[in-house]
């Protein structure tokens, strides 16, 4: 470390942070000095170690259990931003309540006319910006003409669904939604709706009250700790002829995925079970390594009736169904592969990703996820 | 960035999973190593990857630099990881003196031995499993600067921006981290236990 040396140059040579000269000077005093060429060398030998650790792939299961939290995290994402909204809304008629008494007080000497219309302007000036349109909650509607669909356009957006309740009752906020437009999946759910009243009269008078969009009560997840031994039947096929007509016809491209947690007795017998039966039906089974998290890859037009079928292999609790029209975003990706060919666009490696995306959007259509968390009772 | 990049950016940021996981596809991997050089422990190192990753999930929606995705992402591993470690009491408990202060008591860090002279060190067979264990043992500002450094051979520039300090604090973090390394390495521990 003494001035001649050149100890302190050492790491920045090493690490290329040199100017051409200064290097050249440590390495005509390398040369020469034993001292400073064996840091060097040290340095060096320790530097190329490091660098040769090798990177250990990912651990196995890693992915499909990312993939279940980030769906968890999207239905908690979508959760606390339609509850800010309640809570906005909230806000906002306490606000215009506060407000219009404190106008009845200090307006109590004008003409009724007067005052009447000055409070009914100021309701709709405070309470426009305080509920705003939700961009990222994707509400699901059963508008009966646009049938499964998103009002979210681009085709990214996902409706979380969720069924819960007792083993004969499907709880389906939605529709409480669907009561207003009147769609034939209401009439088909309507039998449900009756047994699932709580849900029903708590979400639509709140939605009334509050000047709350249907569509965005319509997304509000629903978790209950009841038993839901089994989607009921008649529930489930009320949707799935027509998301499957859908699928059918290639109007519309819609991919579903589910989430859900099952309290089991024996979780490696269940395991054993669910990959028999899911091979069966022609899907796989992907268990993680601490063999609690599985991902079914179910075929589509079995979505259903898998969900329906959970029962049998323990208590489902809070089962949440997202579904997402991917129909505009598949297009565009076609469009620019088309564009790709016909030599609009400059051919690149993003051919090789779109291709890969169609490919993937394809695999996903086919089959529906289905994460499923085993927790030992 | 290519343009498949920017769509799944755009569709990340509404929400959209599968975009979000195909974003993320090509840098998950460095996050896990990264965070596996930062934890010492294969399970630890999941965690904080998908905890991360998770929370980039959840962040993206403010993210707007499209050119430093990677930088932001593995910023996050880091400071996920440096959480994680600050609530690990045994990895605060350890003494480059000494060794680690467990639980179960006192545990001599087993690094060095008579043929740990720097002529043999780097001929050994296993040494990489030592010099994991001596990362480990590394403050953890120079750990952090090391890693990414010599391990995954990010710039100085870069390693200013992921660990949110000027490059003339990386420089001396990465030699100060070079140097305790090879003291580790080096080391003639001599309590009992370990070898004279």
């Amino acid at each position: 470390m003494s001035n001649p040396h050149v100890m302190e140059w050492i790491q920045d040579y090493l690490d290329g942070r040199l100017s051409l000269e200064e290097a050249a000077r440590v390495e005509e005093h390398l040369a020469e000095c034993s001292v400073c060429r064996r840091e060097w060398i040290e340095m060096n030998n320790m530097k190329n170690l490091l660098s040769e650790l090798p990177d250990e792939e990912l651990p196995e299961g890693f992915k499909e259990e990312l993939h279940s939290k980030l769906l968890d995290a999207s239905v908690e994402k979508k959760r606390f931003s339609v509850y800010l909204r309640r809570f906005g809304a909230v806000a906002a008629v306490l606000a215009i309540g506060v407000f219009s008494v404190s106008q009845l007080n200090h307006r109590t000497s004008e003409p009724a006319g007067a005052m009447a219309a000055n409070t009914a302007h100021s309701e709709v000036a405070s309470a426009a910006p305080t509920v705003p349109e939700p961009k990222d909650a994707a509400p699901q509607t059963f508008d009966g003409t646009q049938n499964f669909s998103t009002s979210q356009t681009g085709g990214s957006g996902k409706s979380p669904v969720v069924y819960s309740g007792t083993s004969d009752a499907k709880k389906d906020i939605t529709t409480g939604a669907a009561k207003k437009v009147g769609s034939k999946k209401h009439v088909a759910l309507a039998d449900s709706a009756k047994q699932a009243p709580t849900v029903q009269s708590s979400a639509v008078p709140e939605a009334q009250t509050l000047g709350v969009s249907n569509a965005e009560i319509s997304n509000v997840p629903v978790e209950s700790s009841a038993k839901l031994a089994a989607a009921p039947a008649s529930a489930v096929r009320s949707m799935q002829p027509e998301i499957q007509a859908d699928m059918a016809s290639n109007s519309k491209k819609i991919v579903r995925e589910g989430s859900v947690e099952l309290d089991v007795d024996n979780p490696a017998d269940v395991v054993s079970k669910f990959k028999q039966w899911i091979s069966e039906m022609g899907g796989t089974v992907v268990v993680d390594s601490t063999d609690k998290n599985l991902m079914l890859k179910i075929p589509s037009d079995q979505f259903d009736f898998a969900c329906q079928q959970l029962g049998t292999f323990g208590i489902p609790k809070g089962l949440i169904v997202t579904t997402k029209d991917i129909t505009a975003a598949y297009s565009e990706v076609q469009n620019k592969l088309q564009a790709l060919k016909v030599g609009t666009m400059t051919p690149s490696n993003a051919a090789a990703d779109l291709h890969l995306e169609l490919q993937q959007w394809d695999t996903q259509l086919q089959f529906s996820k289905l994460m499923i968390h085993l927790v030992q009772k | 960035v290519t343009d498949a990049e920017k769509l799944w950016l755009a569709r990340s940021r509404e929400g959209d999973i599968e975009s979000f996981e195909k974003l993320i596809e090509r840098h998950q991997k460095k996050a896990y190593n990264i965070a596996l050089r930062m934890m010492h422990n294969p399970e630890d190192a999941r965690d904080a990857t998908q905890e991360a990753l998770i929370k980039a999930f959840r962040g993206i929606k403010t993210f707007r630099d499209e050119s430093g995705f990677s930088t932001w992402l593995y910023r996050i591993v880091m400071n996920t990881c440096k959480d994680e470690l600050r609530k690990n009491s045994r990895t605060a408990a350890l003494s480059l003196e000494q060794g680690w202060n467990t639980d179960d008591g006192f545990e001599p860090i087993e690094l060095a031995d008579e043929s740990f002279s720097p002529e043999r060190l780097f001929e050994r067979k296993g040494i990489r499993i030592q010099i994991q264990q001596a990362i480990a043992a590394l403050p953890e500002a120079n750990r952090s600067a090391l890693i990414l450094r010599d391990v995954q051979g990010f710039s100085y520039e870069d390693i200013g921006k992921l660990l949110d300090c000027p490059v003339g604090t990386v420089k001396s973090r990465i030699n100060r981290g070079r140097q305790l390394l090879r003291e580790l390495l080096t080391a003639q521990p001599t309590m009992e236990g370990g070898r004279a």
